[in-house]
């Protein structure tokens, strides 16, 4: 299953809308769309916001947000979700709270949601940090989905440098046929 | 301290920002500037003055007693879970110092506690796999992130 199908990587800066807000996009960033959910949850919510992410590929937590963005942005009261553990990212200590993920498939070469597609759910095996409401500074300026969850969630990335465009895909045939090539 | 005064389209764009507190950005060095209320700064100076503590030391929230018990049930038990697992046993849900069930997926775990009626924080749902640091112990990790505007236009205009 193709979940980012040759999601441009622009070369400038751009503005995402969602909910009525405004966030920049700079440029050689990759944005999807994603909500959060209570763990546990098999469909996601009918009406649940869908929120800007970036992708970070040195980040090596699964996904990380913003008390703030979690409350105001992903509409998720963060008490509602139980406390796991904790991480200490650049010695800073976050809690992890048991959530879960859901990625949103792009239009083909597009930015856009492609409503008629289903999203995928990631897997949060230790959760999601979420910074506290009072941190400074207060953590991303955009929810992070870090190079873990897709590792985690068994999922294949592959970056076109010439097109500019990523795709993200489930486990396919074609890993394994790629896997043979490029021994030979 | 220098007084800088915004003009009215640096303003309007920190009124209209989605992203509080804005930041700014000076173009000849690109750094980065976050932008605090004045009042909001003064309270958080104590905190930006004190001497780097080493993370051990700063307050830690309670995870909750069931959910931590349970935790260190499937903790406790993972070595011998790791001869047990199989394709239908890749996930293992615990409720204090029960098991509750295997399966394939995180999401069969879960509703079979849902439909025994257990609450979330009163179980904890593992994955059967070889892992160094316990549900409830800390992570380390980088917040990688880092934002250059280089090539981008107006960066230093306008931040939305």
């Amino acid at each position: 299953m193709r979940i980012l199908d040759r999601l441009p990587i622009l070369d400038r800066r751009t503005s995402e809308k969602f909910d009525g807000k405004y966030v920049t996009i700079f440029h050689d960033q990759i944005p999807v769309w994603v909500s959060i959910h209570l763990a546990g949850e098999s469909q996601p919510e009918a009406n649940i916001p869908r929120i800007p992410a970036l992708v970070d590929t040195g980040n090596n937590f699964d996904f990380s947000i913003q008390h703030r963005h979690l409350r105001d942005w992903a509409g998720i009261d963060p008490a509602l979700l139980p406390l796991l553990g904790d991480i200490a990212i650049n010695e800073r200590i976050v809690h992890c709270h048991q959530a879960s993920v859901w990625l949103y498939p792009n239009v083909p070469g597009k930015r856009e949601i492609a409503h008629d597609k289903l999203p995928l759910r990631l897997r949060m095996k230790k959760g999601i940090a979420v910074y506290p409401r009072d941190a400074v500074p207060p953590g991303p300026r955009i929810p992070l989905l870090g190079v873990a969850a897709l590792l985690n969630n068994d999922l294949d990335f592959w970056l076109d440098p010439e097109l500019r465009h990523v795709s993200v895909e489930t486990r396919t045939w074609r890993r394994r046929m790629i896997r043979l090539l490029r021994r030979l | 301290m220098t007084l800088i005064h915004l003009t009215a389209e640096q303003a309007r764009a920190i009124a209209d920002s989605a992203e509080q507190p804005p930041m700014a950005l000076d173009p000849r060095t690109n750094k980065a500037y976050v932008l605090l209320q004045s009042d909001v700064y003064e309270r958080a100076r104590p905190l930006l003055e004190k001497p780097a503590q080493p993370p051990d030391s700063e307050p830690r929230a309670q995870i909750a007693p069931l959910m931590l018990q349970s935790m260190q049930a499937f903790w406790r038990e993972l070595p011998e879970l790791l001869k047990q697992k199989s394709k239908s046993r890749l996930w293992v849900g615990y409720h204090a110092d029960e098991r509750v069930c295997f399966g394939p997926d995180d999401i069969d775990v879960y509703q079979e506690c849902f439909r025994r009626g257990l609450q979330r924080g009163q179980f904890y749902v593992g994955k059967i796999e070889v892992d160094e640091t316990p549900p409830w112990g800390t992570l380390n990790g980088d917040w990688s992130l880092y934002e250059s505007t280089a090539n981008d236009e107006q960066a230093s205009a306008r931040i939305v």
